[in-house]
């Protein structure tokens, strides 16, 4: 292989490339594999560690194999304009998650668990779904 | 939107053309094909945000999750790494195929083109693999419980995104073993190539998203 390669009139260094996304995946997995063994930082930072290592080879797929980097700015823009809406659809709909009451995730976990709680049969499921939909109105209403 | 000819049309972003035959480019000077892949990988984003976005939204909701930590932890971390590995060498493998057609070294490029299709289809064989050892070893199924499904739903579908990226790696393997690109012809692999990378770099993020967080 080439030490360099070529996105229209533009190289790439496609070795070192190559070599950053290795180095962080082995970095990731080997954070994630040391954290199981000792917990030694809470979870929330371990998630952001990874993050940490995860968006640099997301951006690097982008602007390098891609050619995001060196295309015109139409493309540019229909590119990110998705990742944007996407990105604060989920923000929007996390923040609302993140308002409910723990009660209220709890009863989320039961709607989630119906078929182990409530799957008793025909009539005790619809029972159990009934339940769960009032339940979950009420956490809904107690959030707000 | 002009016709091009297949000997000045559409360029890649301020350099070279990607040039095709028939091709046909818009007054940006950018070739259809290309915006109709960006368009289509928009709106795979937005697919691809829903199952992400309803995990997230799901987790956050559930006091309990699969525990990492514990002995029964049905994920196997380093497999999946193993495959991760597979794919970004994919993505770099396909790179170089590109970067071979365009300079004109056809062996070369078939060859990366050929490997490309070989990790994929390798990537492939050890999703099901995993599926398998998951729904006979752990007892792990969609309908065990929400992480179950979630893991299925992400994955499966991703999965079926490399399936159908490893077949028309097939199809551009075999057209460039019978000469169908070269330095003034390479649209098709350039395309295709926007969606295998595209599939590599969502699985960055569902590597990092359903296995390690």
């Amino acid at each position: 292989m080439s030490a360099n390669a070529r996105s229209g009139s533009h190289r790439l260094p496609l070795w070192s490339l190559f070599l950053a996304l290795l180095a962080l995946t082995a970095a990731e997995v080997v954070l994630y594999d040391i954290w199981v063994k000792h917990q030694f930082i809470p979870k929330y930072a371990l998630v952001i560690l990874i993050l940490v290592f995860t968006l640099p080879k997301a951006a690097i797929v982008m602007i390098y194999f891609m050619h995001l980097k060196f295309e015109k700015q139409i493309i540019v823009v229909l590119a990110i304009v998705p990742f944007f809406l996407a990105t604060g659809g989920v923000l929007a709909i996390l923040t609302d998650t993140m308002t409910l009451k723990p009660q209220a995730r709890n009863q989320v976990t039961a709607i989630g668990s119906y078929e182990v709680d409530h799957g008793d049969g025909d009539g005790g499921g619809e029972h159990g779904h009934d339940d769960g939909g009032d339940e979950d109105d009420a956490g809904y209403d107690d959030a707000y | 939107m002009s016709h091009a000819d297949g000997s000045a049309q559409g360029e890649a972003g301020g350099g070279e053309a990607p040039l095709m035959a028939h091709g046909s480019v818009l007054k940006t000077g950018i070739l259809n094909g290309k915006i109709a892949t960006w368009l289509f990988l928009g709106s795979e984003v937005m697919f691809f945000t829903g199952l992400i976005g309803a995990y997230i939204v799901l987790r956050f909701g559930q006091d309990t999750w699969a525990d990492p930590t514990a002995a029964d932890y049905p994920l196997n971390i380093p497999l999946t790494a193993a495959n991760t590995f597979l794919l970004i060498c994919s993505s770099v493998t396909l790179v170089w195929a590109l970067q071979s057609i365009q300079e004109g070294k056809r062996a070369a490029g078939n060859w990366g083109l050929f490997l490309t299709t070989l990790f994929g289809a390798v990537f492939v064989g050890v999703q099901a693999y995993e599926y398998y050892a998951l729904f006979v070893h752990e007892g792990m199924r969609p309908d065990s419980d929400i992480f179950g499904s979630c893991f299925y739903a992400m994955t499966g579908f991703h999965g079926l995104h490399v399936f159908l990226g490893v077949v028309a790696m097939a199809v551009l393997t075999v057209m460039g073993w019978r000469g169908c690109f070269g330095p003034k012809k390479y649209a098709p692999v350039e395309f295709t190539g926007l969606y295998w990378h595209f599939v590599d770099l969502v699985w960055i993020l569902l590597f990092a998203i359903v296995y390690l967080m």
